[in-house]
């Protein structure tokens, strides 16, 4: 189990999550560089091509439309683009950029509840039979399937934070940074979730994780 | 056999493992974050005496002096083609300013080099510019990328991201536009 550092970590605020500060060096710290170096441009470039499949991933898991996960992709290298020259590394540069993202994210999905859009189905045309024998061990397809959909049924910030955490790897003091909540937290939060996943998926399919 | 909770834990780290974003969507995005220019109705009177000034200092400035450097510029647009058509039918791009190897890449739908120039048959060097026209132009999403290095620019792989990336890394300076073709 992951060491999870229970230190306060200060308030953030949409655009710049303030941690105390990025421990060691930052892993994109060419890309700071380049800020300075060549301008906003260039090292847009290179956070596209560093981050760009891992927040695309991000945007399609939360948002399950094709379309609307393009579309706030886009605007969330627009914004970072935008704010670059604002970044005062009080967290790393995935961290400031993830929590972009989730606003983008969370502020797509409001907009689209407002309207009542049509939810498009992701790749729902291999749909395996959800319904194996009772207390069989779920193959791989059908537990994607059935996580899936139980995912949906979880809390907006209980999905995100399961999604970044073991989706894209972050740490809970990352995580910190990009939800404005401390490590500790979202931790037991992981650790609520996790069997009430597993219940749901068991309860959906009738087999076992 | 993985316990339940890792097997779970490493089902959310596979969503979505194959996904991928669409062809072209850093060029789109890099085209979105491209200044605009402003119309002379936006810029107001006061560029009156601005132009006034330059036209003062270009006047007064050697002839040598005057030679330096131009900005590397691209003009994209669509225009009245050869074919018999409602609308317009052709893509003109030019580019000008910049210095050493300078070239023009045309991409369609982000995923398909439909010209590159030099070594495309259209296009043309009239003076210090670069121009290419397609006559006619297929319905499509096009980006324009006009480039300009002192180094010899890298080979086009049919990608903008990737070929945009390539060229940044060489060191050049790039100007994109994105024009859409119904």
């Amino acid at each position: 189990m992951e060491t999870v550092d229970t230190r306060s970590v200060p308030a953030c605020d949409a655009e710049e999550p303030d941690a105390e500060g990025v421990r060691g060096e930052d892993p994109d710290q060419d890309i700071i560089a380049l800020i300075q170096r060549a301008g906003r441009a260039a090292a847009l470039t290179s956070l596209m091509r560093r981050h760009g499949v891992a927040v695309y991933r991000y945007c399609r898991e939360e948002l399950h439309d094709r379309t609307l996960a393009d579309d706030v992709h886009q605007q969330i290298f627009i914004q970072a683009h935008r704010d670059l020259e604002r970044f005062a590394a009080r967290s790393t540069l995935r961290t400031w950029l993830f929590a972009i993202a989730r606003h983008r994210v969370l502020d797509a999905a409001k907009s689209r509840r407002r309207a009542q859009a049509h939810i498009e189905e992701d790749d729902t045309a291999d749909t395996p039979d959800p319904s194996p024998p009772p207390g069989e061990r779920l193959d791989e397809a059908r537990l994607q399937h059935a996580l899936i959909e139980c995912l949906r049924t979880l809390g907006e910030h209980v999905r995100g934070t399961l999604v970044l955490r073991y989706q894209q790897g972050f740490t809970f003091e990352d995580l910190g940074g990009v939800f404005d909540e401390k490590p500790g937290t979202l931790q037991a939060r992981v650790m609520r979730a996790l069997p009430v996943l597993r219940a749901c998926i068991e309860a959906r399919t009738g087999g076992n994780v | 056999m993985s316990d339940p909770s890792t097997r779970l834990e490493q089902a959310i780290e596979q969503l979505g493992a194959d996904l991928e974003p669409p062809p072209g969507w850093e060029a789109r995005v890099l085209a979105a974050v491209e200044p605009r220019r402003r119309s002379w109705f936006a810029r107001g009177w006061f560029a009156i005496p601005a132009l006034a000034a330059i036209v003062l200092v270009a006047v007064l400035l050697p002839r040598a002096a005057r030679r330096a450097p131009e900005r590397l510029a691209l003009s994209a647009e669509l225009v009245a083609g050869s074919q018999v058509m409602r609308g317009p039918s052709a893509l003109r791009a030019i580019a000008r300013g910049g210095t050493g190897h300078r070239a023009i890449w045309i991409y369609r739908d982000g995923r398909e080099l439909a010209a590159a120039c030099p070594g495309h048959p259209a296009c043309e060097s009239p003076g210090d510019a670069l121009r290419i026209v397609l006559d006619p132009v297929p319905i499509g999403t096009y980006q324009i990328i006009a480039l300009s290095s002192e180094a010899a620019l890298p080979a086009t792989t049919g990608s903008p991201d990737r070929d945009l990336a390539a060229a940044q890394d060489a060191g050049a300076s790039w100007k994109l536009q994105e024009l859409e073709v119904r």
